[in-house]
């Protein structure tokens, strides 16, 4: 009987460390895999002020289970030329509740920022804008998120351009 | 032989796999004892033990290093950090645990085991 319970026990385990060996391996696939893709800018400029709408979507394409987002930021970043203005920033903490990532998770976002001339990246942008107005302009979202993983805290840099009209 | 190492390398990467640079605790380290008291039990022999207890000794550090470091054999990693967390990582864990963890608690365990093993033959 005890020889029984202990083969049983040895099967039980060989399957168990297959399931958690295969998450652990999805782990290193989710890190590098994780990632932030801006899908749309939308700008609309009233007098000294400037509307900024972000639509993003943030994603794991990986089965990897354990991993949950407690913060995260984001930059956008307008390039004209050879120059780059730093339109909005943001940054969203999940401190007492982090985000639980699931297996192949997807969360769009959607951020509205209103811009004050006095800033000087505003005020840089609304030199810019008559001419480039209507134009293809390109964009860079830099996102930083945070995540609790069982490796610890881990920092994940992201960046996704995109191109459209201004 | 084989059954033993499973068991024991399942207990302890079961704890790394969500905790991975913290140590083990008391209650991995009991459970490795009770399934090193389980196999002497189903051994019940003092020389087939000692023998066992050498091959599952090499045959769990060869899972716990080949299971931490496959992420390296299956995926390109391009992340610095996570590369060298997982190389230098792996080869400081499978150390410390076998050294911390399976050395003594398997050989105390098993041979407690082994004699309660004798002790149920004979009755």
């Amino acid at each position: 009987m005890i020889v029984t319970f202990f083969a049983t026990l040895c099967i039980a385990a060989a399957v168990f460390l297959a399931a958690s060996t295969y998450n652990y391996v999805e782990f290193y696939r989710a890190v590098e895999k994780f990632d932030a893709k801006l899908q749309n800018v939308k700008v609309a400029v009233d007098e000294n002020n400037v509307k900024v709408n972000i639509t993003f979507e943030m994603q794991n394409p990986t089965n990897y289970v354990g991993m949950s987002l407690r913060e995260w930021s984001y930059a956008l970043i307008l390039e004209i030329g050879n120059e780059e203005i730093d339109l909005s920033h943001n940054s969203i903490s999940y401190y007492s509740e982090p985000i639980t990532i699931t297996p192949q998770w997807t969360r769009n976002f959607e951020y509205n920022d209103n811009l004050r001339a006095t800033q000087q990246s505003t005020s840089r942008f609304l030199e810019l804008y008559e001419s480039y107005r209507d134009k293809q302009v390109s964009w860079n979202l830099k996102v930083q998120v945070i995540l609790i993983t069982f490796m610890g805290t881990m920092y994940i840099l992201m960046s996704s351009p995109l191109t459209s009209e201004l | 032989m084989l059954g033993w190492s499973i068991i024991t390398s399942f207990i302890i990467l079961n704890a790394v796999y969500h905790k991975f640079l913290e140590p083990m605790t008391i209650n991995e380290v009991a459970l490795v004892f009770a399934a090193s008291v389980l196999t002497g039990i189903v051994l019940a022999d003092p020389e087939t033990i000692i023998f066992a207890y050498i091959g599952s000794l090499a045959i769990t550090t060869l899972i716990l290093y080949a299971s931490l470091t496959l992420p390296a054999s299956l995926i390109a990693i391009t992340h610095p950090t996570l590369r060298a967390a997982l190389m230098e990582g792996a080869i400081g864990i499978v150390t410390r645990i076998v050294l911390i963890v399976v050395v003594v608690p398997c050989l105390i365990g098993s041979v407690l085991g082994g004699m309660i093993g004798e002790r149920m033959r004979i009755r």
